[in-house]
């Protein structure tokens, strides 16, 4: 039987529009509901976990110091290796000031070998952490990487961002200035 | 009516119940202190797959995930549904599925964390049991052409606790390797299999050390209990020196089947027990760097867990679809990686790995040799200039010999605009049974962006792969070449919304992803990848 003459019924395309049309709005009526949304730091208390270190880093410790900003990277990411030196550039920059920057590594076991050298070439001096079992990608839904998740000092996830073109650097260096500022975001 | 659409309308009525209770929960005012998150990702996809006619399928696939979490407690679930508009019995209407395939709780503190439903862990580096899932990746089955999300799970229960440098993690539950579908399991075919029953021990020590032992249980339906044991060990021999930028982190984990009480031994030297080592030691001077590794696995490919492989995963188009398969039933070898910033404007990384192995009495060996230059201008992110070369082969996939190359140069101008073009090339010997067949593949992306706005790219590849060009009903190719070219436009919608469309048609082929590859199908048609999240 040749696999397309199967194809009989017309119903895909209108209900497939419908399908994604209620998605959407879903999606979209939800989004809107505005960001006056309660905290989310309850959720984040139990966050800890061990950098390259062997320092146990504690998200509601750092919280209590300031925002925070957790960079999803990989070492065969190119756009990661490239956004990588921005995020440098913003823990250099807003360190005094209260700003924690960790940077998390997805690498599977296939690449923890190569953590630490890709880290050092680049000049990275914030703390790294693996994510071995994916329990921090999980927690903070990321969907691919690179993926920089700013959190307000009240464990409000004020900013979620994946993929990156040259010059995000600066929206997300604005979002923490802001951050910093007034306790709240920039808007996008 | 057929028996199959009898038997999977009462699935689907729960589907739809439990779909409209997620989305009830999601609009639903939260209550005081909680918070509902929710992700959405949709997968329209109109054409077919290359030189399959006619081209008019159409698909769709729609994922949404919901959790409400309140103080450390969080609940979860995720909803899938996948569509085509083939109405073959074999591959169209039997890949059609909604379901609810993932559901969770979870309770967090400072030292305790215990999840029960769907969940996924590690024990030592993997040589017993990883399970994970590939964020944002969905898995296209050639077979059935259903897709589903990228997840190898456990459905069970895990339970982590830490004191001080002690930390204890345990779990148990039935194993989904992520091959069977959920547009299978709606029809009887049961996603999850075997039990598996896991802990692992973990103390701390100084100079950044860890010692640690794991245990695993795995009960397959009908067969016999396996019992396996690893040991696993890490320090920095050079930590006393470390703010000197010198650093020396070494990493161990020895794993055997324990069939008998001598098995347990982690450096038993007994060859005839299934065992698995894996060892790696990383030299770091500031900037320099030079890592090797070792592996050596016999029959441990158990289906259930992820032993590193030793081999380079590149961001390189051409090589990352030529990534060597790990064959943990046989494979011993060793990685080597150096990473050295000879200026400030020049960098160098070089590799080599190499793998042998004898599955089945059958040969095998994978070599590869890779180095790649970067230069750029000191303190500035203008321009960037990337050059690699590699050469290798893989007699596991019959590849005598592979020679590839490539450039990348980026750049940025003013206004947030930024371009990026890669130009590649690689020149391959398959052996076959009726001698070596040579092709070639090139390869051009040449991608454009701007701060705020989004991106635009356009792929071209060119090959004389016997496998990707057209051919007559007898398999003769017709054309001495095929093309692929495409373009991709992605750009963010407000804060929370994401879309990507492909137009065009795009090789199919391996795929690798954080350690894991899988198969990609060609596509000659449009697709868009909406992803929305919330809030």
């Amino acid at each position: 039987m040749i696999r397309g003459a199967g194809r009989a019924r017309p119903w895909p395309a209108a209900r497939l529009a419908r399908i994604a049309a209620g998605a959407l709005l879903v999606a979209l009526t939800a989004a809107g509901a505005g960001p006056a949304r309660p905290p989310a730091g309850g959720s984040l208390e139990g966050v800890s976990i061990r950098t390259l270190d062997g320092e146990r880093f504690e998200l509601a410790g750092a919280l209590a110091r300031g925002p925070v900003l957790l960079d999803f990277w990989a070492t065969w990411c190119r756009p990661c290796e490239r956004s990588l030196p921005g995020t440098q550039a913003l823990h250099e920059r807003f360190r005094e000031r209260g700003l924690t920057v960790i940077g998390v590594s997805v690498d599977g076991p296939r690449n923890w070998a190569r953590v630490r050298p890709f880290a050092r070439r680049l000049g990275l001096t914030f703390p790294l952490v693996l994510d071995e079992d994916g329990s921090l990608s999980r927690r903070f839904r990321v969907v691919g990487i690179p993926t920089t998740v700013l959190i307000a000092g009240d464990g409000r996830i004020v900013r979620t961002h994946t993929g990156w073109v040259p010059g995000e650097e600066d929206s997300l260096a604005a979002a923490v200035a802001a951050l910093l500022e007034t306790g709240t975001p920039a808007k996008p | 009516m057929t028996r199959a659409a009898t038997h999977s309308d009462a699935p689907r009525s729960r589907a739809r119940l439990a779909t409209l209770a997620l989305l009830a929960a999601a609009l639903a005012p939260p209550p005081a202190r909680g918070q509902v998150t929710g992700d959405l990702l949709l997968i329209p996809q109109y054409g077919e797959r290359v030189y399959r006619t006619p081209g008019d399928l159409t698909r769709f696939y729609g994922r949404l995930d919901l959790a409400w979490a309140q103080d450390g407690f969080t609940l979860g679930g995720r909803f899938e549904s996948d569509r085509t508009s083939d109405n073959d019995p074999l591959g169209g209407r039997l890949a059609h599925y909604d379901r609810l395939t993932q559901r969770w709780a979870a309770w967090n503190d400072a030292r305790l964390h215990v999840r029960v439903g769907q969940l996924h862990t590690i024990l030592g580096h993997g040589l017993l049991h990883r399970s994970y899932e590939l964020p944002g990746v969905v898995y296209d089955e050639p077979g059935s052409q259903t897709r589903y999300a990228a997840s190898r799970d456990v459905d069970g229960a895990l339970l982590e606790w830490r004191a001080g440098p002690f930390a204890w993690r345990s779990f148990s539950g039935r194993f989904n390797d992520a091959t069977i579908s959920p547009a299978a399991e709606a029809r009887g075919a049961p996603r999850y299999g075997s039990v598996l029953t896991g802990g692992q021990a973990e103390v701390r020590l100084p100079w950044n050390g860890r010692l640690g032992a794991t245990a695993l249980r795995s009960a397959p339906g009908g067969g016999p209990r396996r019992t396996f044991a690893s040991a696993f060990a890490g320090v920095d021999a050079l930590a006393p020196w470390a703010e000197h930028g010198w650093s020396l982190p070494i990493a161990v984990e020895s794993a055997r089947e324990a069939g008998h009480l001598a098995d347990w031994s982690p450096f038993s030297g007994d060859a005839s027990v299934t065992h698995a080592l894996y060892g790696s030691a990383v030299l770091l001077w500031n900037g320099w760097s030079l890592a090797a590794e070792w592996k050596d696995y016999d029959r441990m490919r158990l289906g259930f867990n992820d032993p590193p492989p030793l081999v380079r995963e590149h961001s390189w188009a051409l090589l990352n679809r030529n990534t060597h398969l790990l064959n943990a039933e046989s494979e011993e070898g060793v990685q080597w990686e150096l990473s050295a910033p000879l200026l400030s404007w020049l960098s160098l990384v070089a590799n080599w790995s190499r793998a042998d192995g004898a599955p089945n009495a059958a040969r095998f060996r994978y070599e590869e040799r890779f180095a790649e230059l970067r230069v750029a201008p000191p303190a500035s992110d203008a321009w960037e200039l990337r050059a690699y070369a590699d050469r290798g082969f893989d007699t596991q996939d019959f590849i005598g010999d592979r020679h590839a190359a490539g450039v990348s140069l980026a750049g940025r101008g003013p206004h947030g605009l930024a371009g990026e073009l890669d130009l590649e090339r690689q020149r391959v010997v398959r052996a076959t049974a009726f001698g070596p067949e040579p092709f070639e593949d090139l390869a051009v992306t040449l991608g454009v962006s701007r701060s705020g706005w989004g991106s635009a790219g356009l792929t071209l590849t060119r090959t004389t792969d016997v496998l990707d060009r057209p051919s007559d009903l007898f398999g003769n190719p017709t054309a001495p070449s095929a093309t692929f070219a495409g373009v991709t436009l992605a750009a963010d919608l407000g804060a929370r919304h994401r879309a990507e469309l492909f137009a065009g048609r795009r090789r199919g082929g391996r795929a690798c992803v954080s350690g894991t590859c899988y198969d990609v199908p060609s596509l000659e048609g449009a697709e868009l990848r909406w992803t929305s999240r919330f809030p």
